[in-house]
């Protein structure tokens, strides 16, 4: 064999292209996965209820005191907090102001609706409660006005009064009066005789110096209709549906004795509730205002189970001061007068939103609905809406054959409707409702982009199916967003301010600021809560 | 690719002249063509292959491999399980120089059917408070990684060349195919669904973009049968 020098250069030739190509298919093979995240779209709650608790004097998000909420009814084992996580003791806690609810294992229709009641304490505000209902699987709104005993609204007086007891009897006549409402005139009395025997929850005698609290809330006042307790629409003892009521007028009835005890009963002695109906107060039962004579129910309200519980009848009398309802007292309770509006539907007329101008999809707004029958436009709720346009939007449980009018607000935000209020003959009609939305200015809609993880898992992401809220960093109306795979709409806002936007899981208010500029996405990261993160093992 | 491509054929056609055939092999013209079949086990799998002698130097052959292999196994950092498919598999078109006694350099152009197929899905129910969630309902997430399906081949390889006097030749080769950065295919479903961005895909892509050859190494046997 020849070996010439052209063969030794070619052949080194050869196997330096050879090495270099070994090289390069010799490489360390890299875990395609390496950097890339497991995103989950954490979107199995098909039924939640975003609510926003505020000051019913100012209107404002209590987000200094946490409210306790406590579900109740037959569906109460199916509500768990809207990352699915079920308190066995039924009770659940506001962040901030803000709380989220679900139902699962149950799907809502009009056949089968979803009730429960949500009781709503809070330090230093008057407790209540709300009967939630669902016909459809969707994401809801409620907001919850508390009234806080120190600051309270249109429409609300209160008044308290001490006397002594001894061994349990009361040693003095205890009579307390309100203030009258400035809008009716109206005031409520309660007057116990001394010798009567005080007596605790447990059967336990008063001791010490007691006291007693009496609230009126007015039936004219919008404030102070919204805040009574347990709401214009209640669940009932014994009743498998919420009524609806036309009030009359609410009044609380408490007293504590020297240790705090609550007093619950008395005995020997009776005592007088006297109680002013406002003038203009409408009789649905007559179709007429009410006059001297008409019976009205007496519903007891008991806040902790969120149920009224049908008393008795009683009357209303003319006196010179005008009407009065006047009754005896054995038990301290929370009595509302009123007459049950007892034709309701499960599903009304569905409302379409429309715009030629507004920029985004959906918009939060709040519709005020009140009744037109008494002529006194008397609020009987107001119904926060995540509308769509074009996209029917059905409202749920409402007064059948009873003339309404509604107008929707669209808080902090241009954008109004076509026509300042609507008027509904029957909002139980299956007729579509068609509302036209008018962008009242030309602003920015951003979106915000968020994720949460587990610090022990930062490779999963979970990206949040939930309800959201924002406002104005310098603003304290609240607007609600819907965020679907971790990506919510926030629209009309204006570029050069700040927003701020959070959401409530878990027990937990995430917020994050968004300075608005040119830019469309914004992006948020959550370390998400021990109790997710114990549970995101496959 | 290309200018290896171009490189590669320089090599093959440049080269062929440089010796006499008869230098080394001792066998005249007129022995060739020389058509042999062939076993053959390489880093693509098991195949056959056609091989032609067109004269002591230079060799013709035609090959095809496959190999597929299933298995199971965690992806960790997902705490999910993965089914992974890998499929080797090539069709080869190649010539080899002999340009030693029993040295030859081969290049050609491969049709590379190699892919690989992660299927990652979790196995258990997950419960979280009320909420039970089934693996169907949280769904799967299937990457499949693919090189580019033609690609050139540069190898070395020892073995006699077939020949008149021998009924069978036994190679061995070393080499490899370039086959550019793996393009990455990324679906998902379920509540996985957004796992599939292209963000995600380019990342994998990445990460994967310095693997531009893949190694052969094969033995041959290869019979003579005209």
């Amino acid at each position: 064999m020849k070996i010439t020098a052209s063969t030794i250069v070619k052949s080194s030739l050869i196997l330096l292209l050879f090495f270099a190509m070994a090289a390069g298919a010799c490489k360390k093979i890299k875990d395609p996965t390496e950097g890339a995240k497991l995103i989950v779209d954490y979107n199995l709650i098909k039924t939640s209820w975003s609510l926003k608790f505020i000051d019913a004097a100012t209107g404002e998000i209590i987000n200094n005191s946490e409210v306790e909420i406590r579900v109740n009814g037959q569906y109460k084992d199916d509500v768990c907090d809207i990352t699915g996580v079920l308190h066995t003791d039924y009770i659940y806690h506001s962040k901030e102001g803000f709380f989220g609810c679900a139902v699962y294992n149950v799907k809502p229709d009009p056949d089968n609706p979803v009730i429960f009641d949500l009781s709503f304490s809070c330090q230093g505000y008057i407790p209540t409660s709300v009967p939630v209902v669902a016909t459809r699987e969707d994401h809801f709104i409620m907001e919850i006005p508390l009234v806080n005993y120190n600051n309270l609204p249109n429409g609300v007086v209160m008044q308290l009064a001490t006397a002594q007891t001894n061994n349990g009897i009361l040693t003095e006549n205890l009579q307390v009066t309100t203030a009258a409402i400035p809008t009716t005139g109206k005031t409520a009395s309660l007057t116990i005789p001394a010798g009567t025997v005080l007596k605790t929850g447990d059967g336990s005698m008063a001791n010490g110096s007691v006291e007693a609290t009496l609230i009126l809330f007015s039936n004219m006042d919008d404030e102070s209709l919204q805040a009574i307790p347990g709401g214009l629409i209640a669940s009932v003892e014994g009743a498998t549906d919420p009524k609806m009521f036309f009030s009359a007028g609410f009044v609380i009835i408490e007293m504590t004795d020297g240790s705090g005890n609550k007093i619950v009963t008395l005995e020997g002695g009776e005592a007088t509730l006297e109680v002013g109906v406002a003038d203009q107060t409408y009789n649905p039962d007559e179709g007429r205002p009410a006059l001297g004579g008409d019976e009205v129910s007496l519903w007891s309200y008991y806040a902790p189970n969120g149920e009224r519980k049908y008393e008795d009848r009683t009357v209303t009398v003319n006196t010179k001061n005008g009407l009065m309802i006047s009754l005896n007292l054995n038990q301290l309770a929370w009595l509302g007068f009123d007459w049950a509006w007892n034709s309701m539907c499960w599903d009304g007329a569905p409302l379409i939103f429309n715009s030629q101008d507004y920029g985004c999809d959906c918009i939060y707004l709040e519709a005020i609905v009140r009744e037109e029958l008494s002529g006194n436009n008397n609020i009987l709720f107001t119904l926060p809406v995540y509308a769509c346009l074009g996209e029917e939007y059905p409202i749920t449980f409402m007064p059948a054959s009873l003339p309404v009018s509604i107008e929707f607000e669209a808080p902090c935000s241009p954008t109004h409707t076509a026509q300042q209020t609507y008027y509904f003959n029957d909002l139980c009609s299956q007729e579509i409702i068609y509302i036209e939305l008018i962008s009242g200015q030309n602003l920015s809609n951003v979106i915000l982009d968020v994720s949460g993880y587990c610090p022990e898992e930062p490779d999963i992401i979970i990206r949040p199916t939930v309800g959201a809220w924002f406002r104005n960093i310098n603003d304290w109306c609240w607007r609600w967003t819907f965020m679907t795979n971790g990506y919510a709409n926030i629209c009309d806002v204006q570029i050069g301010e700040t927003y701020v936007v959070g959401i409530y899981y878990d027990g937990e208010w995430e917020e994050t600021e968004v300075y608005v500029t040119q830019e469309v996405y914004y992006y948020h990261q959550i370390e998400l809560t021990y109790d997710i993160c114990n549970n995101l093992n496959y | 690719m290309k200018k290896i491509l171009i490189i590669s054929c320089i090599l093959l056609t440049g080269m062929l002249p440089a010796h006499s055939q008869d230098d080394y092999y001792g066998g005249s013209s007129g022995d060739y063509p020389i058509v042999g079949i062939g076993v053959a086990v390489n880093t693509f799998g098991p195949g056959l292959e056609v091989d032609v002698a067109i004269n002591p130097s230079f060799n013709i052959r035609l090959s095809g491999n496959y190999f597929q292999y299933v298995y199971t196994g965690n992806i960790s950092r997902w705490k999910v399980y993965g089914n992974y498919t890998a499929t080797f598999g090539n069709i080869g078109l190649t010539a080899d120089w002999n340009f030693g006694r029993i040295i030859h350099l081969s290049g050609g152009v491969v049709y590379n059917m190699t892919q690989q197929i992660i299927d990652g899905s979790p196995q258990n129910n997950y419960s979280f408070g009320l909420v039970q969630v089934t693996p169907e309902q949280i769904g799967n997430v299937e990457i499949t990684i693919t090189p580019n399906k033609i690609g050139p081949y540069l190898g070395l390889g020892l073995g006699l060349p077939l020949d008149r006097n021998h009924l069978a030749s036994f190679f061995f080769d070393v080499g490899a195919v370039y086959h550019g950065k793996p393009k990455v295919e990324l679906e998902a479903n379920g509540m996985l669904h957004p796992t599939a961005s292209s963000g995600q895909a380019k990342i994998m892509k990445e990460n994967l973009e310095k693997i531009t050859f893949y190694p052969l190494i094969a033995m041959r046997l290869v019979f003579r049968i005209i």
